[in-house]
Parts: C-alpha cells; sequence; structure tokens
C-alpha cells in the first residue's frame, strides 16, 4: 500500500514537469517565427522635449537591438525612406546618432530580404508650451 | 523712498525668433519638417479660456535708485485665467511683459492680434523724507493705476506690444498718460530658448511733475526746485530657458532698465541715487528652477 502510494507521487510530479516542459517548447516555438527573431529594440531616451510645441526638438538617440538569429537587419525611421543603418548576419546592433524632429519618431527594425518589419520602438515628442493663439512669450495658456 | 515697485514696469513684450541653423546640426544629424502650423488660427472664446501657471523658485538681484539692492531667494509667479466671457486676471513678477496683477476684458482677436481692455500700473507709490540742512524736505507719492488699451500681436517667435493708458484712477493729479511699447523676439538653440526683449515707456509731464517735480516752497539746499518734462525709459532683457522636462524649466534673464533723463535729473533721483547699494539705473538678475502646471 505504501509502495503503490509513493509511486502515485512520483507521476504526479512528472505530469508538472512534462507541462513546464511544454511551456517551454512552446514558448521556443513563438519566438522561432519570423516577425520575432529581435527580442529587443531598444530607444534612449524615450523621449524629447521642446520649450514650445510644433518646435524642433534636438536629441542624440541611441538605438540597440538584440536577435536570437543571426540575420542581415537594416534599420529605418518614419523620417525618411532610406535605411539609417544595416547589419549584415549579425545578433546585435547599436546606433548612436543626433535625431531633429517636431513629430514623433518611430524606429523600425526590418530583416533581410523580406523586408519584414521584426521591431518597432518609437521615440516621443514633449513641450512644455502648448501652441495657442497668444504668444507663449506674454502667455502660456494651457 | 520707495518708486516703482516690483509692477513697476508695466505691461509688454516681445518676442522673436527661431533660429533654425543647418550649420549647427552636426553631420549625422537627420531633420525632419512637420507641416508648417504656425499660420495663425481664429480661435473661438471657449478655445481662448482657460489658464496659464507657473512657478518657479530660485535667486534674484535688483538695483535701483529707490531702494536698497535686494538679492537673495525667491519665488516667481506666471499666472494668468481668462473666462469664456473674455474675462481675464494675470499675475506676473518677472519677465517684462505683463508685470504686477491686472485684470482686464479682452474685447477683440485676429488671428495675429489681442485686443484688450486691462488696469496698468503707471507708476509706484514714492515717499521721500529728508532733513536737509535743517529744513524738513518731505514728498509723498501714490501709486498710479490706469485703464489701458494693449494690443499684443503674436508672429511666430516674434512678440510686438503697445498699451495706450489715458484714464489715471489716480486723483491726486490730472493729464496722466503712460504709452509703451515692446518688442520680444525669441530664438532656438538646439533645445534652449533664447530671447532679447525691447521696450520704451512714456510718461506725461504731469506724471513726471507728480512723482519727481518740486515746488519753489518745499524747495531746500539739495533738493532743489524742479519741473521734469515728460521722459521715456528704456528697457532691454536677454534670457534663456531651458526644458528639463515637460513641466520642469530652467530659466534665467538679465534686465537693464535706463530711466528718462528727466527722472534722472531730478534732485530726488540725484539723492537716491547716491545711497549706498543704490544704482542711477536699474537692473535686475534671476535664475530659476520653475514648474508649469
Amino acid at each position: 500500500m505504501t509502495i503503490i502510494m509513493k509511486t502515485t507521487k512520483i507521476s504526479s510530479k512528472n505530469i508538472i514537469i512534462g507541462l513546464i516542459a511544454m511551456v517551454i517548447l512552446f514558448s521556443t516555438k513563438l519566438y522561432a517565427e519570423p516577425n520575432e527573431v529581435v527580442l529587443t529594440l531598444e530607444v534612449d531616451p524615450e523621449q524629447c522635449v521642446s520649450i514650445v510645441q510644433g518646435d524642433d526638438c534636438y536629441v542624440d538617440v541611441k538605438i540597440t537591438w538584440l536577435s536570437k538569429q543571426a540575420s542581415d537587419y537594416c534599420l529605418f525611421t518614419s523620417q525618411q525612406s532610406e535605411s539609417l543603418q544595416c547589419w549584415n548576419n549579425q545578433t546585435q546592433g547599436q546606433l548612436s546618432k543626433e535625431f531633429i524632429s517636431n513629430e514623433n519618431i518611430t524606429f523600425y527594425l526590418k530583416q533581410l530580404p523580406s523586408k519584414d518589419i521584426v521591431a518597432e520602438e518609437v521615440l516621443e515628442m514633449a513641450w512644455v508650451y502648448k501652441k495657442n493663439g497668444r504668444s507663449h512669450a506674454s502667455w502660456r495658456m494651457f | 523712498m520707495r518708486l516703482f515697485p516690483k509692477q513697476f514696469i508695466v505691461s509688454l513684450l516681445v518676442g522673436l525668433t527661431t533660429f533654425n541653423s543647418p550649420e549647427l546640426l552636426a553631420e549625422t544629424t537627420t531633420t525632419i519638417q512637420a507641416p508648417n502650423d504656425s499660420k495663425a488660427v481664429q480661435l473661438s472664446d471657449e478655445e481662448r479660456s482657460g489658464g496659464f501657471l507657473k512657478l518657479g523658485f530660485g535667486y534674484k538681484a535688483v538695483t535701483m535708485p529707490y531702494e536698497d539692492k535686494e538679492k537673495g531667494k525667491t519665488l516667481f509667479l506666471n499666472a494668468r485665467y481668462q473666462w469664456e466671457n473674455r474675462l481675464f486676471v494675470e499675475a506676473a513678477f518677472y519677465r517684462v511683459l505683463n508685470s504686477g496683477l491686472n485684470i482686464g476684458y479682452n474685447f477683440y482677436n485676429t488671428e495675429r492680434w489681442n485686443f484688450d481692455l486691462v488696469t496698468n500700473i503707471a507708476h509706484g507709490a514714492n515717499e521721500t523724507g529728508y532733513i536737509d540742512q535743517g529744513k524738513v524736505f518731505y514728498k509723498k507719492s501714490d501709486i498710479t493705476r490706469m485703464l489701458a488699451l494693449r494690443t499684443t500681436g503674436s508672429f511666430d517667435k516674434t512678440t510686438v506690444q503697445f498699451v495706450v493708458a489715458p484714464y489715471s484712477l489716480n486723483s491726486d493729479y490730472d493729464n496722466a498718460l503712460y504709452a509703451s511699447l515692446w518688442l520680444d523676439r525669441s530664438f532656438q538653440i538646439k533645445n534652449w530658448e533664447l530671447y532679447g526683449a525691447f521696450g520704451l515707456e512714456y510718461r506725461s509731464q504731469d506724471m513726471l511733475e507728480y512723482y519727481y517735480g518740486i515746488s519753489e516752497e518745499n524747495a531746500t539746499a539739495n533738493f532743489t526746485a524742479y519741473n521734469p518734462s515728460s521722459g521715456i525709459d528704456t528697457t532691454g532683457e536677454i534670457g534663456a530657458s531651458y526644458p528639463i522636462s515637460n513641466k520642469w524649466l530652467f530659466e534665467t534673464y538679465y534686465r537693464y532698465t535706463r530711466l528718462a533723463d528727466s527722472i534722472s535729473d531730478s534732485p530726488i533721483m540725484k539723492f537716491a541715487s547716491n545711497l549706498e547699494s543704490r544704482s542711477k539705473n536699474m537692473t535686475e538678475f534671476g535664475i530659476l528652477v520653475s514648474y508649469v502646471f
């Protein structure tokens, strides 16, 4: 009787281990999908602040990406159709560059040759004073 | 002796332009221009209603002939609220435009110009007392509050403001007239905003006579009889702001006001400006951190 009970206990443990293994395998399968090969795309800082809404905002941005799968990648922005930089057969990359904009900038990492977007991140524009009918030099209304 | 309180520099402003110099950009710089939104738009009363509140804390140093040099830590306030019925209240205690606490009515607007009927402090109160070689010299003048017509033009980074105040609430004298012209222009260098402001303030002869004139019967050895003409003060201000975040600003400014000759030539002012810790003209320097609500 005692032996039977022990056998039952071991079986439950195996089930739990099996479930965990399935979850891990399932997760791995997800990351292996073509559009999710890039694990991270980071933009630092995430926000650029100007004095007045609509003014150009100047920001030095550091863009870092990391992938589990070595491949050819190119970094694009919403500012221009040409790529900012491309990497061949790499699993990670980094770019530091100054940007000037008065609207949000979206960064896209595309995998070649398909040019599928595998990751994207947004650099937000912020401001202290809203633009309105009165000059902010006299009064800045909210 | 107390003339020209902080509210002294009556309204107005200036403004100015951004400085988008391509040569400032590094080789790796990328730029994008959003659609030109500098075109003014006509706003409804509801859209014009609302408020602004900015509180600052920092250091200020002021020299002038009216009071001993003042320097040290201080609070800075800039606030305005306008209701949908176009009434508004303003309170500002730094930067030349819209100085002091005023109420008004925004009676007409165009795309570029705001027309307001507003209260205005054309001159602060003044009291001078001195025993001059055994004879007492004493002169006291109250504050001159006026009703003014103010128009402010906003052109992108440039602001122009005209003020004409023909009606005085001070019944001690007649024929008070105050007028001013201000120009303010800001420039952008990276994320810094720099600005320069220039202003002229006219005060009528009767107004200056009330504050700086000395009659024959009140004259003493050093405070001789004096009848000033009308005069124009000239003010220049430069400043800079940097956005620490979308709520916090670093700000600094320096202002210089050259008083009209008809004011500086008054025996009262000659006496005052020679006192220790005072000066012939007026300067103000401030450095602060502000929170914009």
